[in-house]
This record gives C-alpha cells, sequence and structure tokens, in this order.
C-alpha cells in the first residue's frame, strides 16, 4: 500500500511540486494583500542581508560610471592633439572634479535650505535601490527604525513629495513612490484651490482622480498636497497638470500629472518623522 | 547541495545587480530580468525540488524588494520554472537560439501571468497596455542576454565540483 502511494508520488511528482509551491505563493499573495506594510522577519532578514552589497554596488557603480566618463575624455583628447593629451587632460580632469563638486555642493545647499523650510524634525537619507520588478515604484533607503524611521512616514525631496515609507527593518527601509499604482495623495490646485486624488499609475506620470468637473483645472498648474490624510505636510509640491480628460458625463474629471520629482535621478531624500498636521511654504 | 547554495549566491548577487546597476539604466531602456534567466536555467537543466525551491526563492527576493502585491513574483517565476519543466525534454536545450527564444516566450508568459494576478487582486484594474510598452521590450532584451548570461550560471553551478576545469 505504501509502496503503490510512493509510486503515486513519484508519478506525479513534478505536479505534486507545482500544486505545492504555486499554492505557497499564492497563499502569500493573499496573507499579505490586505497588510501590505507587514514585514516579516524572513523579508526583514533578506533586506538586512543584502543592503551592505546593495550600498556597495552602488557606490562602485557610481565610481566606475566616472572611470569610464574621464576615460572617453581621455580618448577623445588623443584624437585632438597628442602632445597637449596629458595638460588639458588633467585641466578637464580637474575642471570635472570642481563641477562635480559644485553640484554636489549645491544640491547639498538645495536639501538644507529645504530642511530649513519643513518645521518638522527630518532625517537625511541615501536612496541604495531601485524595484526590480517592471510592474511596482519602489526604492530602498539606507536608514531604518534604528535611526527613527518607521512606516507610514512621509518621504520629501526638495522638489516635492516621493512617496511613503511602506516597509522598515533596523538599518533599511523601503519606499512606495507616489507614481506607484497603489500609491493615493490627496491633493489640491494651487491656484483654482480644487480637489482631487492624486494616483500612480505604474511609469512615471501620476493621475488627479475624483475632482469635480466644475472645478477650474488647467494644464500647467501646480498640484500640491492638501495636508488631508494626515500623512504628508500641506503644501508640498506633487507636479503640474500636462492634459486634462473631462468628458461630456459624469461627475468628475481626470488629470495627468507629471511629478516635480525626477524619479530616476533620486540621490538624496529626507524622511518626515514627525507626522503631526503641519503646513509647508514653498 | 553546494550547488544549490552556489546558485543561491548567484541569485542574491543577480538581485543587488538588478537593484542597482540595471536601475540605474535610463528609465526608457528596457532592462533584462536576470532572475528569470537564473528560473529558467533551474527548469533546463536542474532537480524539480531544488529548482523549484530556487525559483521560488527568486520570486521571494523580488518580492521582497519589490513593490506591494507581496507573492506575485513568487507565484510567476514558480509558474515559469514548471512551465520550463514541461517543455525542456521536447527541444534541443543546450542551444543558445533555443534558450534565447525560451527565455523571451517565458518572459511574455510572466509578464501575462502577472497581468492576470494584479487584475484579479488590484482594483485599479487595465494592465493590458503594459503588455506593448513593458513586456515586450523587456522580453526581447531578456531573450538577447539570455543565452549569454546561462553560461555564467553553468559556471557557478559548477565551481563546487572544480568549476568549469572539470566540464
Amino acid at each position: 500500500m505504501v509502496e503503490k502511494e510512493l509510486s503515486i508520488f513519484k508519478r506525479y511528482r513534478i505536479l505534486f511540486l507545482a500544486v505545492i509551491f504555486l499554492t505557497t505563493a499564492l497563499l502569500s499573495i493573499s496573507s499579505r494583500i490586505n497588510n501590505v506594510e507587514r514585514l516579516a522577519f524572513i523579508d526583514w532578514l533578506f533586506l538586512e542581508i543584502t543592503m551592505p552589497l546593495q550600498k556597495a554596488v552602488m557606490y562602485s557603480t557610481e565610481a566606475l560610471g566616472e572611470l569610464i566618463d574621464s576615460y572617453v575624455l581621455l580618448v577623445n583628447l588623443k584624437r585632438e592633439n597628442v602632445g597637449l593629451k596629458k595638460l588639458v587632460a588633467e585641466l578637464r580632469e580637474e575642471n570635472n572634479s570642481l563641477k562635480e563638486r559644485a553640484i554636489a555642493s549645491e544640491r547639498l545647499q538645495n536639501l538644507l535650505r529645504f530642511s530649513k523650510k519643513i518645521p518638522t524634525p527630518m532625517v537625511p537619507v541615501q536612496v541604495i535601490g531601485i524595484d526590480p520588478s517592471t510592474w511596482f515604484r519602489t526604492i530602498v533607503i539606507d536608514k531604518g527604525t534604528k535611526h527613527g524611521v518607521n512606516r507610514g512616514m512621509p518621504v520629501v525631496s526638495p522638489e516635492g513629495i516621493v512617496g511613503h515609507v511602506l516597509q522598515a527593518s533596523p538599518h533599511c527601509a523601503k519606499v512606495l513612490l507616489i507614481t506607484d499604482f497603489n500609491s493615493s495623495v490627496d491633493a489640491i490646485i494651487q491656484r483654482s484651490r480644487a480637489k482631487g486624488l492624486v494616483e500612480g499609475n505604474g511609469e512615471n506620470i501620476c493621475r488627479l482622480k475624483y475632482a469635480p468637473r466644475t472645478h477650474d483645472i488647467q494644464p500647467g498648474d501646480r498640484v500640491v498636497t492638501s495636508g488631508l490624510g494626515g500623512r504628508y505636510p500641506k503644501g508640498l509640491m506633487i507636479g503640474r497638470i500636462s492634459k486634462i480628460k473631462k468628458r461630456s458625463y459624469g461627475l468628475f474629471q481626470q488629470a495627468e500629472i507629471i511629478p516635480s520629482v525626477n524619479f530616476a535621478k533620486l540621490e538624496e531624500v529626507f524622511v518626515v518623522t514627525d507626522t503631526h498636521p503641519m503646513e509647508f511654504s514653498p | 547541495m553546494k550547488k544549490n547554495l552556489s546558485l543561491m549566491g548567484l541569485i542574491f548577487l543577480s538581485l543587488v545587480v538588478q537593484t542597482t546597476v540595471l536601475a540605474q539604466l535610463p528609465h526608457q531602456l528596457a532592462k533584462p530580468d536576470l532572475l528569470l534567466i537564473l528560473t529558467v536555467y533551474f527548469g533546463l537543466f536542474s532537480s524539480p525540488l531544488g529548482g523549484a525551491m530556487l525559483a521560488f526563492l527568486s520570486g521571494y527576493l523580488m518580492d521582497v524588494f519589490s513593490g506591494s502585491i507581496f507573492g506575485i513574483q513568487a507565484f510567476s517565476k514558480t509558474a515559469i520554472f514548471f512551465s520550463t519543466i514541461l517543455i525542456r525534454d521536447r527541444f534541443y536545450i543546450k542551444s543558445p537560439l533555443f534558450q534565447g527564444a525560451i527565455i523571451f516566450s517565458l518572459s511574455i508568459l510572466e509578464g501575462l501571468i502577472i497581468i492576470s494576478v494584479l487584475g484579479l487582486v488590484s482594483p485599479i484594474g487595465n494592465f493590458l497596455p503594459s503588455f506593448f510598452t513593458f513586456i515586450i521590450p523587456k522580453s526581447l532584451i531578456t531573450g538577447l542576454i539570455g543565452p549569454f548570461f546561462i553560461p555564467v550560471i553553468r559556471y557557478v553551478s559548477l565551481i563546487p565540483r572544480g568549476g568549469a576545469i572539470k566540464q
């Protein structure tokens, strides 16, 4: 009897395995679907193990990029004038280095000015990882619960809001960007004070939804956070209206928003650690 | 066991590369899914149990680092693994041309699986336009990279037995 059962298992081994593994995956989807902010121990462990490696690779990639840039620069100069190659290369390298320093200094000054504008404690963080999938828009930052970063906290940059902390482990955290289709932010049009809900669409744009069709919304209008919902400070820039979709029927109108933050070039951002109601004056 | 451990290391490394180096490429460029290539490799060359565990781990890790519907990548990667197992005996799997074609096809299949699951669990709905904007370019680049990445995976899997010397 036991042998017979074993032979059945051997015969349909792949089928059994497929059922077991696929069911486990489906169970994990259904167990987390209503509790996306939960961070299981095993997830926490993977995040913590991978973080130093991610950090190292990110820094090495940047260094390698600079090295490649320098190399390309040298090749071009050689073509122009072999005799002056060394001198020009040195000057250009120095120039590049100074430009890089100037840009970095400007960026850091911007961050500093921005942090002074917001009347609430903030933690500056570095982006160390970007969502590996095509479907979702999240980033990994290099600070976690040990630095006061907890789930639900808003993440902002001088250009505007970035998203909010989805999960946090002791030394790193995952941030859901406002362009993710699971993100929604209560917003108002700065000029006309028309209200609506900004949702991500999984690409690099957002959509303004549930704005009453009678409200005045025009392309180019600035969209800012309304402060309602308690997650984001009031008055933070979200983006600008690029297109309006208004049908001849229905209660609401929709609009497309180009976010003010360039998510492809995020390097340093701030996590707002005090989530009490507050207002930001741009 | 040692082979699986070295492959687990490669999964971690591929994930790190995917979340750092590849993620820094311009947004308009399609990026290859290294973990999908690994999953297809497991389907082509691993045992059903060991391969299924590694494929599940690949998807699970992507879920840990990815967006908010947890388990979706674990599900899709496991489904891709078993799809590969089903077809592997019907073709000459060592041909790079076949490997590229199968990776391309399975990448499209994975995209369709994800679209279907997202359609079921997400209130937002229509993800079908992503088929042309995301899935096809991503599948093409993954299919092109695949035949070059598979020898690397094979080499890493053979390291515990002396690497390429004993091939």
